[in-house]
């Protein structure tokens, strides 16, 4: 038992925050890979990163060092940067712990302790329905950990320890707890996000971080220039196609990997396609012109796209006292929202969950009374009830999974309701809407016994792995095949950013052949990584 | 015979037999025109009107009444010292009702009772029909209008057609003005609000449309009559009566016809009911 009483500052508490960033930035690809399902899902440890990294650019400049004053305006960055459920849960981290340090200049490492413990009751409770074996598990297991460790009055360095130990034992349960988890042959993305944070404020706490080596503007300047998911050291979005092309595409992939990032590149029957991320497409295109002849070459700047994003609008006549944000990847799925009646639209979707903050600004920025939010996102549906947390009975929320369902409730939206009618009536059409999407398995998965290999076209609806194929035309029909009932009449297919126009319209004939009598209907999505996003009605 | 006389316009499709039944029933005629030749609505089926659309791709276009037609018929009615209830098409779809008011004016304001019906087709055959009984039966004037009014009021009219082009291109698509032109295909349902088109509700499929509308329908159970029409809507148009046979099978659902004015403003595979609430 220790007798002397150890004080934590505002400024330990600011080596906290840089602590769990540093080891988020250096944890959080590995967080990814902890993926359940085999389709490129909602990234779990770059929410946790994009969210620490609003926490640490807000405490960075404050001149107020009492510990109180600091963790709520850690808190309150938190929230508003939150991303996904995973950036979600870390918030209200936050909000627990500046609830426990409220009015402190200082805190012993008892009410640390404490804090801390009201942090993991607040994330159990963001959760509507807890499930055993996510990060709920890993939360119970560190507040365990933490209680005993305060209890016997260890430092607040032992109490982290206890709880950090304690934690990665109940993270090691998480497959025991979740069937999916084990099938899959991972622990819980979210649980093991959490030790990384509780493991990188003990380093930071413990000086890891505070040396000049570890200098905290150029830290973060990676992550902050992505804070509107455009990251501005690779602003140029550039997309072209390469036909009568002398290298594969695994050469093209070599040559191109250093020059940028997001690189796509997709082989067609007669052409490659190359899509990336860069500063200089100028320098691509040049080497490009080695490789065959260019066409449909499309240069976009992303901050440009960004802020397009929030000038699109209906017309002001039209504004009604209602406005809706959607959410869509993809500038086709964007246009269609817009034309069907979406206000706005913010950029974001399965792989880019958008912050908080973004809706709270396209709130901010629209003229209206009112406001439904669409998420369109399982992932992003708890950042959305924050928004409507903050906001109050301004924001209501239709809780749209999936594009189709998105647009289900444009179309059911009725300018002449009142707001609570348009939420019934839009809400009520959700059940109607049959959706799955077509994308590449990134990684091997079992699936109804048999082994489903990395790479293959696989079909999903909500995640799961319905189909799979070796070829996407397969994999689409095979997905429209299960998915049809006598009384459908249309196939709506939006076509991802990794097809190219006329590839897409071949697999539609071949639909349409395969399918006579229902209606087949293409339209441009745009999306990532989804080559079909597919409703059927 | 009464010397309450009712004419009726050319939307209404009255049949020749009724024409016949009713001395005192007279019809005027609307104008259907595809380029350079222009027909009384009457003499040109909806068949033939998409037929020549088609052949010189040239979109139909209508017109009300010429003054001069309603002149001939309702001026010998004046002379003769007659009273004239003159039943239009609504007019949030047609300039029929002011031009028939003009008439009114220009002979004789007292005598002429211009009543715009709010709805087509079988719903204005219905108020003539009704009109023609209390005639008949001694009613005053001012009390069959009266009665219109209130049966006017009880009328309901829903509509869907196949594609918003043809509502588009005439100009008569109100509120649904915003679906027009948009990537996904939407099917709207329509009704006639205040007589003008207005969107009932927006689906993506015509299964969907026809079953929102016949729950709409569901909403009332009262009823005087159903009419139901279609304009070339085969299979769908038969199988819609037969769903409503087995919704109301005390009421006779009455054939509601379609001439080629509407059809030049909805459009080939056009579905419509027309009902009435018991008063």
């Amino acid at each position: 038992m220790q007798e002397t009483v150890e004080w934590v500052t505002g400024n330990d508490f600011r080596n906290m925050i840089v602590g769990s960033y540093q080891t988020f930035m250096r944890e959080h690809e590995y967080i990814n890979s902890l993926n359940v399902f085999p389709v490129p899902d909602g990234d779990t440890g770059t929410n946790m990163l994009l969210t620490l990294a609003a926490v640490a650019r807000a405490v960075k400049d404050v001149t107020d060092s009492g510990i109180g004053s600091l963790s709520k305006r850690a808190a309150d960055s938190a929230i508003m940067g939150a991303r996904g459920n995973s950036g979600v849960i870390l918030s209200q981290i936050f909000r627990g712990i500046a609830r426990g340090l409220a009015g402190k200049e200082q805190a012993t490492s008892s009410e640390l302790g404490k804090a801390f413990q009201y942090g993991v009751l607040y994330a159990y409770r963001a959760v509507s329905k807890p499930v055993e074996g996510t990060i709920l598990t890993v939360a119970k297991g560190i507040a365990k950990g933490a209680h005993r460790a305060v209890r016997d009055g260890l430092t607040f360095m032992d109490v982290l320890t206890h709880a950090i130990e304690a934690g990665d034992v109940a993270l090691q349960k998480t497959p025991e707890l979740l069937p999916v988890l084990k099938a899959a042959g991972v622990v819980d993305a979210g649980g093991k996000g959490l030790i990384v944070f509780f493991t990188g404020c003990l380093e930071g706490l413990g000086g890891a971080y505070n040396g000049p080596e570890a200098n905290f503007d150029n830290s973060l300047q990676t992550v902050l220039g992505q804070q509107e998911a455009v990251d501005l050291t690779h602003p140029y979005c550039t997309e072209f196609l390469v036909k009568r092309c002398s290298i594969s595409t695994a050469e093209a992939k070599k040559h191109l990997i250093s020059m940028g990032d997001s690189l796509v590149v997709a082989e067609g029957s007669d052409f490659m396609k190359v899509h990336i991320h860069t500063a200089r497409p100028g320098m691509i295109l040049e080497s490009a012109t080695a490789w065959g002849t260019l066409h449909d070459i499309k240069i976009d700047n992303m901050a440009d796209q960004h802020q397009h994003r929030l000038e699109i609008e209906a017309p002001s006549q039209e504004r009604s006292g209602i406005v809706i944000i959607s959410v869509a990847a993809g500038h086709g799925l964007a246009e269609i929202m817009i034309q069907m009646g979406a206000n706005a639209v913010i950029m974001g979707g399965q792989t880019m969950n958008p912050p908080v903050e973004d809706f709270i600004d396209a709130v901010h920025q629209g003229n209206g009374e009112k406001y439904i939010i669409l998420p369109n996102n399982k992932n992003i549906i708890l950042a959305v009830q924050q928004v409507k947390k903050l906001l109050g009975d301004r924001v209501e929320i239709v809780p749209t999974v999936n594009v189709p369902q998105g647009l289900a409730a444009l179309v059911a939206f009725d300018p002449e309701l009142d707001i609570l009618s348009n939420v019934e009536r839009m809400t009520g059409r959700l059940a109607e809407v049959k959706a799955a999407a077509i994308t590449t398995a990134v990684r091997d998965s079992v699936v109804d016994g048999h082994t489903v290999v990395s790479g293959s076209f696989i079909g999903v609806i909500d995640s799961r792995v319905i189909v799979d194929a070796n070829e996407l035309g397969t994999a689409l029909k095979k997905m429209v095949q299960s998915l049809l009932q006598p009384e459908n009449e249309i196939i709506s297919l939006y076509y991802g950013a990794e097809l190219a126009e006329t590839e897409a319209r071949q697999l539609v004939k071949s639909v349409e052949a395969d399918f006579p009598g229902i209606e087949v209907q293409l339209y441009l999505g745009g999306q990532p990584h989804y080559h079909f996003i597919i409703s059927i009605e | 015979m009464s010397r309450i006389h009712i004419v009726v316009d050319s939307i209404a499709q009255i049949s020749r037999e009724m024409f016949e039944m009713y001395p005192n029933l007279h019809g005027v005629s609307l104008k259907v025109r595809i380029g350079d030749r222009e027909w009384p609505e009457d003499e040109l089926s909806t068949a033939e009107l998409f037929k020549i659309a088609k052949e010189t791709k040239l979109h139909p276009q209508t017109s009300q009444p010429a003054p001069g037609d309603f002149i001939e018929v309702c001026k010998p009615l004046i002379d003769a010292g007659k009273e004239i209830i003159l039943i239009t098409v609504s007019g949030g779809l047609s300039g029929t009702v002011q031009g028939a008011r003009a008439i009114a004016k220009m002979l004789d304001e007292q005598r002429i009772h211009v009543i715009d019906s709010g709805t087509a087709s079988i719903g204005m055959v219905q108020m003539a029909k009704a009109a023609l009984t209390m005639a008949a039966s001694g009613m005053s004037v001012s009390d069959i209008v009266e009665k219109l009014h209130a049966m006017i009021e009880a009328t309901h009219t829903f509509i869907l057609v196949d594609t918003l082009e043809y509502l588009y291109k005439g100009g008569r698509i109100g509120g649904a003005a915003a679906l027009f032109g948009t990537i996904l295909q939407i099917r709207p349902v329509l009704y006639l609000s205040d007589g003008k088109v207005a969107v009932m509700d927006k689906v993506r499929t015509k299964q969907r449309a026809v079953n929102r509308m016949l729950d709409e329908l569901q909403k009332y159970q009262n009823l005087e009559y159903i009419g139901v029409g279609h304009i070339d809507a085969g299979a769908d148009g038969q199988g819609i009566i037969e769903r409503i046979e087995e919704m109301y099978p005390d009421n006779r659902v009455l054939p509601a016809g379609i001439g080629s004015v509407l059809g030049a403003h909805l459009g080939p595979g056009t579905i419509g009911i027309v009902f009435q609430e018991k008063i």
